[in-house]
């Protein structure tokens, strides 16, 4: 079933055309010239791992169908994120953006449709052979482990040496190291689920509202983290937030989600501009 | 000095047994009701090893180390795991850990007649005590090795748990096993692991048993209230607790015991089984947590005596 998908995914030309309908004029133009001047070597290419081209698609999901045992969540929803981006996911409660995320690393039951990384099928891939991919997860809540210090929580995902190293980025928990996760405040508490993230240096990573229930103040200091983690390592972030309008200024593509489907997908001024959407399903 | 042997001896034994029970109770949420079986064939490893090979008892450890892990690591496989990717209760856990301690004694049983009958060796009421070897002043080498033992299995789990990766990606998976596998930890193999580790203790300490008491397959029935009695004593939850409460309902059933045939006589010994259930119920009545619930007590009155 998922392997049907092969072929349209492993040239990165379809895929975004694909998506794009709603943005075909951005500026993401220069890419698809690129693909089309290499169309004959994008099998090759895409499905080398170590490929990390700006603009070509590191997560694809064509035709997704999922959700918990019998309740279905999202309806055939076709995505993709590509590398050097930051994606934002937006939508009201309930639509499905924490559940996109989470088939992603098969937490949901997927009934059908496929979910490619950088042209490896990954759809039943087990959980815990995700990272391998490449690709790292920050959970909404529940992203530390509590009862373990800030540098077991750091060991756990990639030994010392690299708890070491991703200490360098986060210069903010250095005092804290010895203590227990449950003892830190919010704010460093998403630090440090995002140090655990880097440890492995993800092409691709996926961020849960990461500024829910944050001051104003460390929500905009976490943001400015994840846009520097992005332009330091050219990686491709999805990224599901509530503060859409700030959401819509930062980021360079996004999926519109409601009730399980995506009703945009695209430039993220283009939905601001189109007053039935943004009326409809941002309140704007 | 008997009653020192006795007491001591099985409070060790109990205790070892406890640490698995909570062992797999914590990482995977089974209470496990076979885990007696497990122990009595460590028993019938070390009846083999002296009656039919020949050998020292003590080179049952490994052999029933091993053989026990794996009954242990196979039924956590085949059957435990099944149920719960069908999300089945605790109810249905249980019942299914009670049908395998059942199914396990039908096996033990056929074990034991087999050993009778095929090398002409007394395989039921059994004790390996006179093969034992006797240190200086009468002292039994059990004795010293069931301390051991517990010594060497409270040091180790330490350092499992507190000073190796492994030990971290155990504490870990226990807390939240979602997040550890979205980190790249296969909770699978170390939820695999602690079945193994469990069973093989029971095994060891199947191996200790025979060599001071009496083995029999009932015992994978009888003991079932002592072990869970010394595993809530301690709380349920903490390895040390497990620890402090196996030793705590080893020494009351043999102490109490001896102490309640001094004034009623010999007739007493078969309501032995009360002690543990009295301690059982007397810890989920007046603090539900154990002694590991007491030990958080007394740290938060020392916390808020410091702060105030
Ligand atoms: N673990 C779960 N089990 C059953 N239903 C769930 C679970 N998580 C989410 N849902 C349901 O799936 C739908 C989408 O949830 P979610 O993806 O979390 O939405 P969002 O992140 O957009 O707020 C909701 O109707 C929610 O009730
Ligand atoms: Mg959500």
């Amino acid at each position: 079933m998922a392997n049907e998908h092969d072929p349209a995914c492993n040239d990165g030309t379809d895929c975004r055309d694909t998506d794009d309908s709603h943005a075909q004029a951005d500026m993401h133009d220069h890419d698809n010239g690129d693909h089309d001047n290499n169309n004959n070597n994008d099998n090759d290419a895409v499905l080398d791992t170590t490929s990390s081209r700006p603009g070509s698609p590191a997560v694809y999901i064509k035709n997704l169908v999922c959700g918990y045992g019998k309740n279905r969540v999202l309806h055939n929803v076709d995505f993709s994120a590509n590398t050097d981006e930051l994606t934002a996911i937006v939508g009201s409660n309930g639509s499905g953006k924490s559940t996109l995320l989470k088939a992603i690393f098969g937490l949901c039951d997927i009934t059908s449709g496929s979910i490619m990384a950088r042209g490896k099928n990954i759809t039943r891939v087990p959980t815990h052979d995700i990272l391998k991919h490449g690709i790292s997860y920050m959970a909404q809540r529940k992203n530390v482990f509590q009862e373990l210090t800030l540098l077991e929580n750091l060991s756990v995902v990639g030994g010392r040496a690299n708890a070491d190293q991703a200490m360098d980025h986060f210069p903010e928990l250095k005092p804290f190291l010895g203590r227990p996760a449950r003892t830190l405040s919010g704010g460093q508490r998403q630090l440090l689920a995002m140090a655990m993230m880097l440890i492995n240096k993800p092409y691709v990573m996926l961020f849960d509202e990461p500024t829910a229930a944050l001051s104003p103040k460390n929500a905009d200091l976490i943001i400015a983290k994840i846009r520097k983690i992005n332009e330091e390592n050219n990686n491709c972030i999805v990224l599901v937030e509530q503060n859409v309008m700030q959401a819509l200024n930062y980021c360079d593509r996004v999926y519109l989600l409601a009730s399980g489907n995506v009703v945009y997908s695209g430039d993220p001024q283009v939905l601001l501009e189109d007053k039935d959407l943004a009326s409809k399903y941002l309140g704007l | 000095m008997i009653i020192i042997y006795d007491g001591l001896i099985y409070a060790s034994v109990l205790a070892v047994l406890c640490v698995g029970l909570t062992l797999t109770y914590k990482i995977t949420s089974v209470p496990n009701f076979s885990h007696m079986a497990f122990a009595i064939l460590g028993m019938y490893m070390a009846l083999i090893t002296s009656k039919v090979l020949g050998l020292s008892v003590y080179a049952a450890l490994p052999l029933a180390f091993a053989a026990s892990g794996l009954v242990s690591l196979l039924f956590y496989l085949a059957v435990i795991r099944i149920l719960q990717k069908k999300k089945s209760s605790v109810i249905s856990l249980i019942i299914a850990t009670l049908a395998f301690d059942i199914f396990m004694i039908g096996v033990l049983n056929i074990l034991a007649d087999s050993i009778r009958n095929g090398f002409q060796v007394l395989s039921r009421d059994f004790t390996l005590r006179s093969t034992d070897i006797v240190l200086a002043d009468g002292l039994p080498l059990v004795f010293v090795v069931s301390i051991a033992v517990l010594v060497g299995l409270a040091l180790g789990l330490y350092y499992l748990l507190y000073r190796t990766n492994y030990g971290m990606r155990m504490r870990a998976s226990i807390e939240n096993e979602t997040l550890a596998r979205t980190l790249g930890i296969d909770t699978r193999l170390i939820f695999s692991m602690s079945w193994f580790l469990s069973g093989g203790l029971a095994g060891i300490a199947g191996v200790l048993m025979a060599l001071w008491f009496q083995g029999d397959p009932s015992l994978a029935m009888i003991m079932l209230p002592s072990i869970f009695a010394g595993s809530i004593v301690g709380g349920f939850t903490s390895i040390y607790g497990a620890i402090l409460g196996g030793l705590l309902v080893g020494l009351s059933e043999i102490i109490g015991t001896t102490a309640l045939v001094d004034v009623f006589g010999y007739w007493i010994v078969q309501y032995r089984p009360i002690i543990p259930f009295i301690a059982m119920i007397a810890t989920l009545l007046v603090l539900p947590g154990g002694l590991a619930q007491l030990v958080t007590i007394i740290r938060q009155r020392r916390l808020k005596g410091k702060n105030a």
